[in-house]
């Protein structure tokens, strides 16, 4: 299985050292984000959706026309859009893309959230739709002929698109902490996604989900999202955490607070692994989590570049095969990532496969 | 009022003189947005229908390619949230440092917008399009979330964080029905039309206008036309008659040449009675591409030199058209054609007339 390592595009430069209003769109900022991430090795980049956020369907396919090989992580709500145009839609940019689109399916946020945009069913009536709303993209994705769908959540006749995925079809990231989220993306995902998390942690959901898709005949990937501090050494490495907590911290009244997602069971989570202490395994750093409590997806890595691999690999040992992996400046963590980890890390998984195929 | 050359994008290189299907082209895409900048059109109408690439993401990534160009996106109410709707307009403006634009489609026909799960009847989906934009309108300038409960559309807390760049982004809005008059007169900004003579345009301007002044608007028109020109009339006269071969030859072959969209789609009709009026119009407006495709797709054309074609859509500029949507047969060679003559002289005709 090969590693897929992802970054992180936002619609402007913020950070949370350099806060910038969330009202401003910066194609310029945009731009630089795809093509240092680009230059550093990234397979793919996370573009975010959410019910006031700018859309991400836009800001990829601009993407598209200024990278060669970067690919998107789509973040994606069904409800809102037809699910064979969201197919046609999805298609379309994974072609502009080269083909290295992938959709990551977001089903819970909040109520609050989804009411924004029109849609009123409850969480539980949410997952149902998506298990048939992914079966229809994947439908019109696949079908040479015009189809015809009367489900539970939608009807259509004659439904198609001329434009196909390059590769046949487009993977499906799936996200969500809860329990019907893990029943949901059991069903239907080809990588089941994650906030950081410790390994411990994700061998939990490794096997949770797995043991319900097993049943089903399916058997997702998996991704965690860790942010990293690289320093040249361990000492440094936790020296730059510490003076990054400080710094944080004090900004912190000035940062956006994601309010809506704090009550999804996701970010419960990492409120939940903040509670367990500041450093967890081996270089597993709650700081930012602790002072950014649930708005926060800050589970941190912290160390010199050897140790940051072997940490990485012990979540591929866990059987987690994609990573988000970001530091804390958005350009210039970027190009130490790529530097300093990104090549090591690819040489590690071609070693352990190589080897697995010895044994 | 606003005069503009708009172009016509495509998503391959395609046309009824080389017809290719099921192909998207990125490395077209771009070139052609390019050419159409080059050559001086102030816009370009990415289309959409229910089988189509998405235009949206489309024009998003030929803005990246592109300085000047803007857009007219064709859209159709009904398949997205108004709200997130609004939103990815707001962000192409956004990307495109302010050349976005959005077309109202509505009509379609039945049997299309059913292949998206939309069973509404024609004269409900005008209902629907005027709340959908008063949304959009209402989306791009709110400076706080805000509740809706209209005829057909409910959210709470709708908002989008990030505005246009545009005071408005221009919505465009395409119909010929009664519906169609009366929903688009009230809220749209540039009322499309398509291909007529001098004096069925004059009367679908007046009927619009009419019903615009009713609620005290004045909105702009835009009239898409196909064009042939070459350097003599005769020359451009035989190019029609070649093309016109070319196509009848494809449709021998089995290749199906536009969109069949039901024998009783009003559109396919209207095309069809034009074409029976005779297959020269006024003083060179061509109908036998119109008529061998049976009204199939807006194949009616101005067939002469640049200079000609010019000064017919002049008249048309005289009796109240004010964007013209100007669409030949050869794609891109068109394109850079049209650069050279006709964008150029007819922009000088309308500076002197104004």
């Amino acid at each position: 299985m090969p590693i897929e390592i992802n970054g992180l595009i936002n619609h402007n430069m913020a950070s949370e050292l350099s806060p910038v209003p969330v009202s401003h769109y910066d194609i310029d900022a945009i731009v630089k984000l795809a093509k240092v991430q680009e230059a550093a090795g990234y397979d793919r980049v996370l573009i975010a959706n959410a019910a006031t956020m700018p859309d991400n369907f836009t800001t990829a396919a601009y993407v598209g026309a200024v990278t060669e090989r970067l690919g998107v992580m789509l973040a994606h709500r069904p409800g809102f859009i037809a699910p064979t145009m969201a197919a046609r839609m999805l298609a379309t940019l994974d072609r502009l893309l080269g083909g290295r689109l992938g959709v990551h399916i977001i089903t819970g946020a909040s109520d609050i959230e989804m009411q924004c945009d029109g849609d009123f069913h409850t969480k539980e009536e949410r997952y149902d739709r998506s298990i048939e709303y992914i079966d229809i993209l994947r439908r019109i994705w696949a079908s040479e002929s015009p189809v015809d769908h009367d489900g539970k959540w939608y009807r259509f006749n004659g439904g198609y698109a001329e434009i196909k995925p390059l590769n046949g079809t487009i993977p499906v990231f799936f996200g969500g902490m809860s329990p019907m989220a893990i029943a949901t993306g059991a069903a239907c995902a080809d990588v089941f996604a994650t906030l950081s998390d410790t390994v411990a942690g994700m061998t939990e959901v490794v096997q949770k989900v797995s043991a319900a898709a097993q049943p089903l005949g399916r058997k997702p990937d998996f991704l965690v999202s860790l942010r990293l501090v690289v320093g040249e050494s361990e000492d440094k490495a936790w020296a730059q955490a510490a003076d990054l907590k400080a710094r944080i911290a004090a900004l912190e009244d000035k940062a956006e607070k994601n309010k809506v997602a704090a009550s999804a069971a996701g970010f419960a989570r990492t409120a939940e692994l903040a509670g367990k202490g500041e450093r967890l395994e081996k270089c597993f750093w709650n700081g930012i989590n602790e002072i950014r409590g649930a708005h926060s997806n800050s589970g941190t890595l912290v160390g010199d570049p050897d140790q940051l691999v072997e940490a990485i690999m012990d979540y591929w040992d866990a059987g987690v095969h994609k990573f988000i992996l970001r530091g804390y400046d958005p350009i210039g963590d970027a190009e130490i990532i790529g530097r300093d980890i990104i090549p090591a890390l690819r040489r590690k998984v071609a070693e352990r496969e190589a080897s697995m195929e010895v044994q | 009022m606003a005069f503009e050359v708009v172009g016509l994008h495509f998503f391959a290189d395609s046309s009824e003189a080389h017809p290719v299907r099921g192909v998207y082209d990125p490395q077209f895409l771009r070139d052609y947005a390019v050419a159409h900048e080059e050559a001086g059109f102030d816009r370009v109408l990415v289309g959409q229908t229910a089988t189509w690439p998405d235009p949206l993401s489309t024009a998003a990534h030929i803005a990246a390619v592109t300085k000047t160009l803007k857009f007219m996106v064709a859209h159709r109410p009904g398949f997205i949230a108004p709200t997130m709707a609004a939103r990815m307009f707001a962000t192409l403006d956004q990307a495109s440092d302010g050349r976005a634009g959005i077309h109202i489609i509505t009509g379609a026909s039945d049997v299309e917008t059913q292949a998206d799960g939309d069973y509404l009847t024609k004269e409900q989906r005008y209902h629907r399009s005027r709340e959908y934009v008063e949304i959009l309108r209402r989306m791009w300038s709110s400076d706080a979330p805000f509740d809706h409960a209209g005829e057909w559309y409910r959210f709470n807390g709708a908002f989008a964080l990030v505005k246009p760049v545009q005071d408005q982004i221009p919505v465009f809005w395409a119909g010929n029905s009664d519906a169609a008059v009366q929903m688009g007169a009230q809220v749209c900004d540039v009322y499309a039309i398509g291909p007529a003579t001098l004096a069925d345009t004059g009367a679908t301007i007046t009927r619009f206008k009419q019903e615009a002044a009713r609620h005290g608007r004045n909105p702009d028109v835009s009239m898409s036309m196909r064009v042939i020109v070459a350097d003599t009339e005769d020359a451009a006269w035989e190019k029609a008659e070649r093309l016109l071969g070319t196509v009848m030859d494809h449709m021998a072959s089995g290749k199906q040449i536009g969109r069949d969209k039901g024998d009783n789609d009003p559109g396919t009709l209207a095309l069809k009675r034009q074409a029976a009026m005779g297959e020269r119009l006024d003083e060179r407006l061509w109908t036998g591409m119109t008529r061998a495709t049976e009204g199939r797709l807006h194949a009616t054309a101005l067939v002469g030199t640049p200079d000609q074609v010019a000064a017919a859509l002049e008249k048309y500029h005289a009796i109240g058209v004010d964007r013209f949507l100007l669409n030949g047969f050869y794609t891109i060679d068109d394109v850079r054609l049209f650069g050279e003559g006709l964008v150029p002289v007819l922009r000088r005709r309308i500076a002197g007339a104004v």
